[in-house]
């Protein structure tokens, strides 16, 4: 009886769980969607977190002002694009270090964007709230016991990032283009003797995936919270890029370590309201002690792109 | 040889470019790499000033202020140097590992753990004399730093994690249990505030004649040996080998991951004797004054020193007379303290780019001597 009891409630416990857990993996999930794009060219963006604050802020401008946040949405993809275009000048075309060149930009993305905060909406502690998408709930779907809830009943955001994701999945399993990013990434010299321009490539894969990371940073901020605050992403940057190297370079890969640090990530905030004798700090580290786990697992057998961080040079160059 | 479309039209160029007295300068300006450093401090003051610009001030008034205030008085000129030793000491671990090629972004995180072994071992010793307690309390942050270091480093060298991934996620895994230690197992019964009590006979005393605390002097002479080491050992002649071909150094003078291992560790132990610095010379206690980023700062000191320990001292100079200048101007004109923050991110991404613009200058450089060369020993090789 009270087993039974006990199942009940926690097929409902797991049921929000799941819910909640693919709520937060859509902006961290997409942001590594994007930072996979231009490792798999070769270059890597370690100013993930700074794409993600400032596409995330200028969206979130753009939501309050225009009162749309689908807007708000677009403006993100779309300064996400140019930080990204400004970045692969640096580290693509001039061959700035790329480790360096991304700590900079993480570092003023948070400083930037916490000052424009302030200017712009005062940086309190309580922020101007934007209007935020609603959610779909789809009939009888939505009812199926345990997964209904997290796939059926879901924030219209969280289906623009599934269907992004999908598209991502099936664009890369079959497209001519994706072999030529791989080509750049792994053996950027067969590439260039292909034919294809390895900075060319590189360029544009680094203003996808910043584009994408741009979204991610307006997925959380407009589509989610509606609301900004000094360094709003906590890492979640970082970690896009640890889930990068966990699912070994795949979209699918990525998709599910996304959706694995959602839950833990839901878990968490549940744990700390539960009086256990396990003090609740441990619950906010576990996401990431995980994390570090499964990227240490992950690590060993996963082969980054040969050509990652090193710059190409031509011969006749 | 090489097939250069322009190889011969070039001998005359090779001549002219070599005994142009304008260019040596510029080349000798390159070289040292101060040019590039100092355009890009300008450069990047220059976007700050139109930040200032935009928050409605005059940025040549505030540039003024920060200077006055962190250089020109005395009590600015304690600030720096005490801003400076964190900064400074947790930079040289971090040019070490840079050097390397070891990517240590978590001096955070070992700061922090650094902290709080160092006030638990502090807080056990009350008995003792001060100065046993200063020892004891170093070597314990020291040892706190380095195992949080060691661990991100086993995660690298074991389990080939990634050092960027490894070494930051130490850090969201150190706050929380920052935030626990003060909350239960060392919080000081006496407040309702989330710290620790106070490091009471461990304090840093000051330098004799000054309001400085003792903790300074630990970077003035870390700085020198830290340069001898790294110029004038095997030691450091190893980092500077692993940093330009690290295969070179695991076929024949070191294990492979042996050398990055100890270099996280070792500047996790340096960013944990900052940690203890700090608890002891200024703050007094842990609690929310312990993580305020001096971690991220000096990833940014070591960059600007460009690795080197002389380097990386003024580096720390500058940078926390840059800090205090600009809290100064943040009291009086209600600047805010990102505004400084970006500047400085700004900076960083300057100097990257300034490096890179430099590199690409002598390649061109050397590929048309190399060019010229060529099609001087070889007059009748076709275009």
């Amino acid at each position: 009886m009270i087993i039974a009891e006990v199942d009940i409630i926690s097929i409902a416990f797991w049921a929000t769980v799941l819910a909640a857990g693919v709520r937060l993996a859509v902006s961290v999930g997409m942001a590594a969607l994007g930072e996979m794009i231009n490792e798999r060219a070769g270059v890597l963006n370690l100013g993930l977190d700074g794409v993600m604050l400032i596409a995330g802020f200028a969206g979130f401008a753009a939501s309050f002002e225009t009162g749309s946040p689908w807007l708000g949405l677009l403006v993100g993809l779309i300064v996400g694009a140019t930080v990204g275009a400004l970045f692969a000048q640096l580290v693509v075309v001039l061959r700035a270090d790329q480790v360096v060149t991304g700590l900079g930009l993480a570092l003023f993305g948070v400083a930037f964007t916490a000052f424009l905060n302030r200017e712009i909406y005062g940086g309190g502690s309580t922020p101007p709230r934007a209007p935020i998408p609603g959610t779909w709930e789809i009939p009888i779907l939505k009812d199926i016991p345990l997964l209904g809830q997290s796939l059926f009943s879901q924030s219209q955001v969280a289906y623009l990032a599934i269907f992004i994701t999908i598209l991502l999945i099936v664009f890369l399993q079959r497209s001519y283009w994706t072999i030529v990013l791989d080509a750049v990434g792994e053996e950027p010299r067969a590439a260039d003797a292909a034919g294809h321009s390895v900075v060319a490539v590189q360029f544009i894969a680094t203003v996808a995936g910043s584009a994408l990371a741009g979204l991610a940073g307006a997925l959380l901020i407009v589509g989610q919270l509606g609301f900004f605050n000094t360094n709003i992403t906590a890492g979640r940057g970082f970690v896009a890029i640890a889930l990068v190297i966990f699912g070994r370079w795949r979209p699918a890969g990525i998709a599910l370590g996304a959706l694995l640090f959602g839950v833990l990530d839901a878990l968490q905030f549940r744990f700390q309201t539960l009086d256990t004798a396990i003090p609740f700090e441990f619950f906010i580290a576990l996401p990431f002690i995980v994390t570090l786990i499964a990227v240490a697992f992950g690590s060993r057998r996963a082969r980054e792109p040969s050509a990652l961080t090193i710059p190409f040079f031509r011969d006749t160059e | 040889m090489r097939d250069s479309p322009n190889a011969t039209s070039t001998p005359t160029e090779l001549t002219t470019s070599g005994s142009h007295p304008g260019s040596t300068l510029l080349r000798r300006g390159l070289q040292s790499g101060t040019l590039l450093l100092a355009g890009s401090v300008v450069a990047a003051l220059l976007v700050g000033a139109i930040l200032i610009l935009w928050v409605g001030e005059n940025p040549l008034y505030v540039y003024w202020v920060i200077l006055t205030q962190s250089l020109f008085e005395a009590s600015g000129w304690r600030d720096t140097l005490i801003l400076a030793t964190p900064l400074g000491i947790i930079g040289i671990g971090l040019a070490y590992a840079f050097r390397a090629g070891v990517w240590n972004i978590g001096a955070e995180g070992q700061l922090i753990v650094g902290a709080i072994t160092a006030i638990a071992v502090v807080s056990v010793m009350q008995g003792f004399p001060g100065a046993v307690i200063i020892v004891a309390g170093l070597l314990a942050g020291m040892a706190g730093g380095a195992l949080w270091g060691a661990i991100a480093a086993f995660l690298h060298v074991r389990f080939a994690v990634n050092a960027v991934i490894a070494t930051l996620l130490m850090v969201f895994i150190a706050e929380p249990l920052l935030n626990w230690v003060v909350r239960v197992p060392l919080k000081d019964p006496a407040t309702f505030l989330p710290q620790s009590r106070t490091v009471g006979n461990g304090a840093l005393p000051d330098i004799l004649g000054t309001d400085i605390h003792i903790g300074v002097l630990f970077l003035f002479m870390l700085v020198p040996f830290a340069a001898w080491v790294m110029s004038y050992t095997r030691f450091g002649y190893l980092i500077r080998a692993h940093g330009a071909n690290r295969f070179a150094v695991y076929a024949n003078e070191s294990r492979p991951g042996r050398l990055p291992f100890m270099l996280l560790a070792m500047s996790g132990a340096l960013a944990g004797a900052a940690g203890f610095i700090q608890l002891a010379g200024v703050q007094m206690r842990v609690g929310s004054g312990t993580a305020v980023g001096f971690g991220y700062t000096a990833i940014i000191v070591a960059i600007l020193g460009r690795n080197r320990p002389i380097g990386v001292f003024f580096a720390a100079i500058g940078l926390s007379a840059m800090l205090v200048g600009a809290e100064a101007a943040q009291r009086s004109l209600g600047l805010p303290v990102a505004l400084t923050q970006s500047i400085q991110a700004i900076v960083v991404i300057f100097v990257v780019a300034g490096e890179a613009i430099e590199q690409r200058i002598v390649r061109r450089e050397s590929e048309r001597i190399a060019a010229a060369t060529a099609a001087q020993l070889n007059p009748g090789t076709p275009a």
